[in-house]
């Protein structure tokens, strides 16, 4: 079996949103690789910076937030691009093409004045990829995909007619439209019953194995990423903390964030005790804390800790923590010397 | 022997007998106020009840016309309402003349005292027969008591318009009365549009009786137990649908379930044909050609109890006891299958077996089976050929 | 003192929907519930959208008069309640909501609103500060937020401030609607512990309403799940999750994501069919039926019952009867 290959690199991101209250250092240098054909989960909670990340690989940051530095490499047609650099009518072709985003609340994702097939079909000619026609018999096909239940009838239905189950089938329609390298959904089901988050969770899995799109799945439920993610990126206060893949991230987890997260989600499966939380409350991300920014919250946090930020480590094949207790003697040394 | 269940006396013939008697008395008095107060107001009030009769006496009569099995109800509904509608239309053109006079020349209003007092009786009497509509017919009846009652409602809309002009009158400004009728008059025409469409749901019975022949094939023949469901009678009277449907079962199946199913078959016909005002559904009990067994096998022929491994389906002659057909089914489910015993059940079902024989079922497997029209016989026997004997025994001879 | 500190008996709450004129259709939001909920005990009330479980929570504690049924408290009839005697059930039978942003007033501060159901049943308190610090520590929070304003905290702050208020009258029994569901999961934690240890020091009755399966078993005794306007099932939680009955309970759990990938990549789940059916005009029979897989024809016909199928577990399903 061959090794997969990234698709997307981000590195060294940056993004600060320049508020009344101050500046909101929300993404603090954020290193990551996705690989075609993979689902990946970028977990975390409020405010970690998980949807900033994703909105910012196409630039999807409105003003007061603002891209500081950085560079978002896309792999298309083989050659590599650099996302942040390319022009406005350039990432225009990208995004909803390429990269497409599915949004948690289908309501606001769907124009009420047209129909859902005029929707689907619309993302299509805007790029260039059939003209109306065809567009419109794409459409049915694609909520067929969806196994929407009498598809030509719902391509002409209004987006209020349908229930938020369908809707989000729709949205998921919308945003495969174009055949997209990349599908990127956030929070796709959180706003949704668990019994339909449950046929959407199996729909989009195998809409990905058909297809062989990759995924980013935003989320903060847990159970979600078990469901459907390979690898999981765990994101705190606009860092990444952990890479691992699935079975690791819930087994072997390394750094005391993802492990205190695990602990403070109850599995319905197991006779719990106590949840364990995770004392303290999220930083506030105008006066970030320095160094490593989840040392107030830390059971095992160090001098070290609270002067530099940890570097990232590969403790492991594919695991990746940065944490200053997997930091090697020396570069603690030199840290220190610092 | 048959079973027969229909729509009673007391759930629909009773309302609808006191909902026509409502409708009397409307018709009663707005003849009275149009005759007495020559108001284009009162007049077009008057036809707007006769546009709105039809519909509720066609109910009244396809109940007990349909209860007798009389064929020709369509035909009889479309003349009642195609007479209402030319008294009414009638009564209409002589309140446009009315009005039109009024307007250009001097209005003729009178009896202010009936005018005024009528309108506010009938709003009454409407009100009553509109709560009773809704309350007092049974909810599974409710599209049926919503067509009755949306009618009965246009008389609300009716008098309380055609009150305003005669009140403008008694106050001194007589044109208003034959002003305002205009808005009257034109309401009048909405209640005759809305009559003309029952003629027009009359005429397209046929797509009724589609969708009454796809219930009977479908929903109905796939309950195993049931065999040859025939449409005895469809009709239409006004709004309403009457239909008899007839079904075989076989002699084999116990009487307390065959009640149930005649109740599933109501029900289900209730929610498919509204609004109804009539429904029987017979079901006859016949001596079957044939008579189709399961025993739970564990190994070999031994017999086990249920759910087992294996079923062994026997299909026997009813008449000569000899055995037809035989076939052996494995009952293996998915990892995923929860409550694998009633999933076996309905493959039985499906299969038409008629009785179960085992040694011993587990709870969830005896009310699945009694709930598809299984019976099951615990058998002391071991042997496949002592209970097959035991079954020809006690069920063919 | 009776041994069931609350019971609803076939308790309904319709809704009417204007049609026109005199016409009106019905929400069947709450149709004909029973239940017993024990002295200390938490009776978890799971349902997804549309189920009716809000609509419930509040009409147990006639925040909503029902439109039929009864409830009981502590044996006596609470629709008989008034003047006096409906007062002291406010202050007995809480309730604590599920959005800590819009249940607390914005113009008062934190001892204003901790003190305004006290000063309103006219409780005798000797030194209100210290009363209100009391709380404050006991829901996790300090003296200095005293005379501080709801905004000035986070989510996970207000919804303590909300069961703070909601102690403040020393109640028996708390119905708590979704309180943690707007929360991140490691607020989430700390409040649920919290709310665990209060009914324990406290001796208190809950009633705990949410859509998330994982969060109602670790709070409740018994669970009961809730299908439009009905229970379908209620059961020792612990044995709901290893043996759900009823077939729409099998459908929430094979549902649930659970945080353990050998599990969910292990299991494969039936295929879910279909949606709820709308709450006005339910066909008759079984609510469930055309979702269920065990279909069979008299659930089409009748609706099951919520009978006694063995000890402490109903269960409305033809299966069992």
């Amino acid at each position: 079996m061959s090794k997969p290959r990234e698709i997307l690199k981000i590195r060294d991101l940056y993004v600060n949103f320049y508020t009344y209250a101050g500046v909101v250092k929300a993404i603090n240098g954020v290193d990551l690789d996705v690989y075609e054909g993979e689902v990946l989960g970028l977990v975390g909670e409020t405010g970690c910076g998980k949807t900033v990340t994703s909105r910012a690989i196409t630039r999807l940051i409105p003003p007061p937030g603002r891209i500081e530095r950085g560079e978002i490499f896309f792999r298309k047609n083989g050659e590599w691009i650099n996302l942040l650099n390319l022009d406005d009518d350039e990432l225009r072709k990208i995004r909803g093409n390429d990269i497409a985003y599915i949004f948690q609340d289908p309501s606001s994702a769907l124009d009420p004045l047209y129909t859902t097939g005029y929707q689907i079909a619309e993302t299509m000619v805007v790029h260039n990829r059939a003209d109306w026609n065809e567009a419109w018999k794409k459409a049915v096909e694609l909520l067929k995909e969806t196994m929407i239940p009498a598809p030509e009838e719902r391509v002409k239905n209004f987006p209020h007619e349908l229930s938020g189950g369908m809707k989000q089938r729709v949205v998921i329609s919308i945003a495969l439209s174009n055949d997209p390298k990349i599908l990127i959904a956030d929070e796709p089901t959180t706003n949704v019953d668990v019994t339909i988050q449950a046929e959407l969770i199996d729909l989009l899995k195998e809409l990905q194995r058909r297809k062989g799109t990759t995924i980013m799945l935003i989320t903060h439920n847990m159970g979600l990423i078990a469901e459907m993610a390979d690898r999981v990126a765990v994101m705190y206060a606009g860092n990444i903390v952990e890479i691992a893949d699935i079975w690791t991230i819930f087994e072997e987890p390394m750094h005391p964030y993802t492990k205190g997260l695990l602990a403070c989600v109850p599995d319905p499966l197991k006779k719990i005790e106590r949840l364990e939380p995770i004392p303290g409350t999220i930083p506030n991300l105008i006066y970030p804390p320095p160094g490593c920014r989840f040392h107030p919250r830390c059971p095992h946090a160090m001098d070290i800790c609270k002067k530099k930020r940890p570097p990232r480590k590969e403790i492991a094949p594919g695991h990746f923590v940065e944490c200053w207790l997997y930091a090697s003697e020396e570069e603690r040394k030199e840290a220190e010397k610092e | 022997m048959e079973i027969s269940r229909e729509t009673s006396f007391s759930e629909i013939g009773y309302p609808l007998l006191i909902i026509n008697g409502f409708l009397i008395a409307l018709l009663f008095l707005s003849i009275i106020a149009a005759l007495e107060t020559s108001s284009p107001n009162l007049i077009a009030n008057c036809a707007t009840v006769f546009f709105i009769a039809p519909t509720i006496i066609n109910g009244l009569v396809g109940y007990f016309l349909g209860r007798k099995g009389v064929k020709r109800i369509s035909e009889l509904s479309i003349v009642i309402t195609v007479l209402f509608l030319l008294v009414g239309v009638f009564l209409l053109y002589d309140a446009v003349m009315l009005a039109y006079q009024g307007i250009i020349r001097k209005p003729k209003i009178t009896h202010f005292e009936i005018a005024l007092t009528i309108p506010i009786i009938l709003i009454i009497i409407t009100y009553i027969a509109s709560e009773f509509c809704e309350k007092k017919i049974p909810e599974i009846y409710w599209r049926t008591s919503r067509v009755l009652g949306d009618r009965i409602r246009g008389v609300l809309s009716s008098a309380g318009l055609a009150i305003i002009g005669p009140t403008g009158a008694f106050f001194g400004v007589m044109k208003m009365d034959p002003l305002f009728a205009l808005f009257t008059i034109l309401y009048s025409l909405v209640e005759l549009w809305r009559t003309a469409e029952d003629i027009k749901f009359i005429l397209g019975k046929e797509r009724l009786l589609s969708v009454l022949r796809e219930t009977a094939e479908r929903t109905f023949k796939a309950v195993p137990v049931i065999h040859d469901v025939k449409i005895d009678s469809m009709n239409v009277s006004g709004r309403f649908v009457i239909a008899q449907i007839s079904s075989t079962v076989s002699k084999f199946v116990e009487e307390e379930y065959v009640e149930a199913l005649s109740s599933f078959m109501l029900t289900e016909l209730i929610n498919r044909l509204a609004p109804i005002v009539y429904l029987r559904v017979v079901i006859k009990l016949e001596k079957p050609k044939a008579l189709t067994v399961a025993v739970a096998l564990g190994d070999g022929e031994i017999v086990s109890k249920f759910p087992s491994k294996r079923v062994i389906i026997v299909t026997f002659d009813a008449s000569t006891r000899e055995i037809k057909e035989e076939k052996i089914i494995e009952l293996k489910f998915d990892e995923y299958e929860k409550v694998p015993e009633a999933k076996a059940i309905e493959n039985l079902a499906r299969n038409r077996v008629l009785v179960l024989a085992t040694k011993d079922i587990s709870e969830i497997a005896k009310n699945a089976a009694q709930n598809w029209f299984i019976r099951v016989i615990k058998t002391e026997k071991e042997n496949l050929k002592d209970v097959l004997e035991e079954i020809t025994q006690r069920f063919l001879s | 003192m009776t041994k069931y500190l609350v019971e609803a008996m076939n308790l309904k709450k319709y809704f009417p929907v204007r049609r026109f004129l005199l016409s009106k259709d019905f929400v069947k939001a709450v149709d004909g519930v029973t239940f017993k909920i024990r002295k200390g005990e938490c009776l978890g009330v799971v349902g997804e959208s549309g189920s009716g479980k809000t609509t419930l929570g509040r009409t147990i504690l006639r925040l909503i008069e029902p439109t039929s049924g009864d409830v009981l408290f502590d044996g006596e009839s609470i629709l008989k309640f008034k003047g006096e005697k409906l007062r002291e059930f406010r202050r007995r039978a809480q309730m604590v909501f599920q959005d800590p942003f819009s249940s607390l007033d914005p113009r008062m501060t934190i001892m204003d609103i901790i003190l305004e159901g006290p000063r309103t049943h006219n409780m005798p308190i000797k030194d209100p500060e210290e009363f209100v610090v009391k709380l404050l520590e006991t829901v996790g929070l300090k003296r200095e937020h005293l005379y501080r304003y709801p905004h000035e905290f986070s989510g996970g702050q207000k919804q303590r401030i909300a069961i703070a208020r909601a102690l403040a009258l020393n109640p028996e029994f708390v119905v708590l609607d979704e309180p943690t569901s707007a929360l991140d999961v490691s607020v989430q934690a700390s409040i649920l512990n919290m709310l665990k240890d209060l009914q324990r020091k406290f001796g208190l009755t809950y009633m705990f309403i949410s859509h998330d399966l994982a969060v109602v078993k670790y709070m409740s005794d018994r669970i009961a799940t809730m299908y439009v306007g009905k229970f379908v099932e209620i059961a020792d939680a612990d044995k709901m999750f290893e043996e759900p009955l009823h077939p729409y309970t099998m459908m929430l759990l094979d549902a649930l994501p659970v945080p353990n990938p050998k599990i969910t990549r292990a299991r494969k789940r039936r295929e879910i069919i279909g949606e709820p059916p709308s709450p006005i005009h339910l066909p008759p029979g079984c609510r469930f039926y055309p979702r269920c897989p065990y279909a069979m024809p008299i659930c089409k016909a009748k609706e099951p019952e919520l009978v006694e199928v063995e000890r402490d577990r109903e269960v409305a399903c033809w299966l069992y009867q």
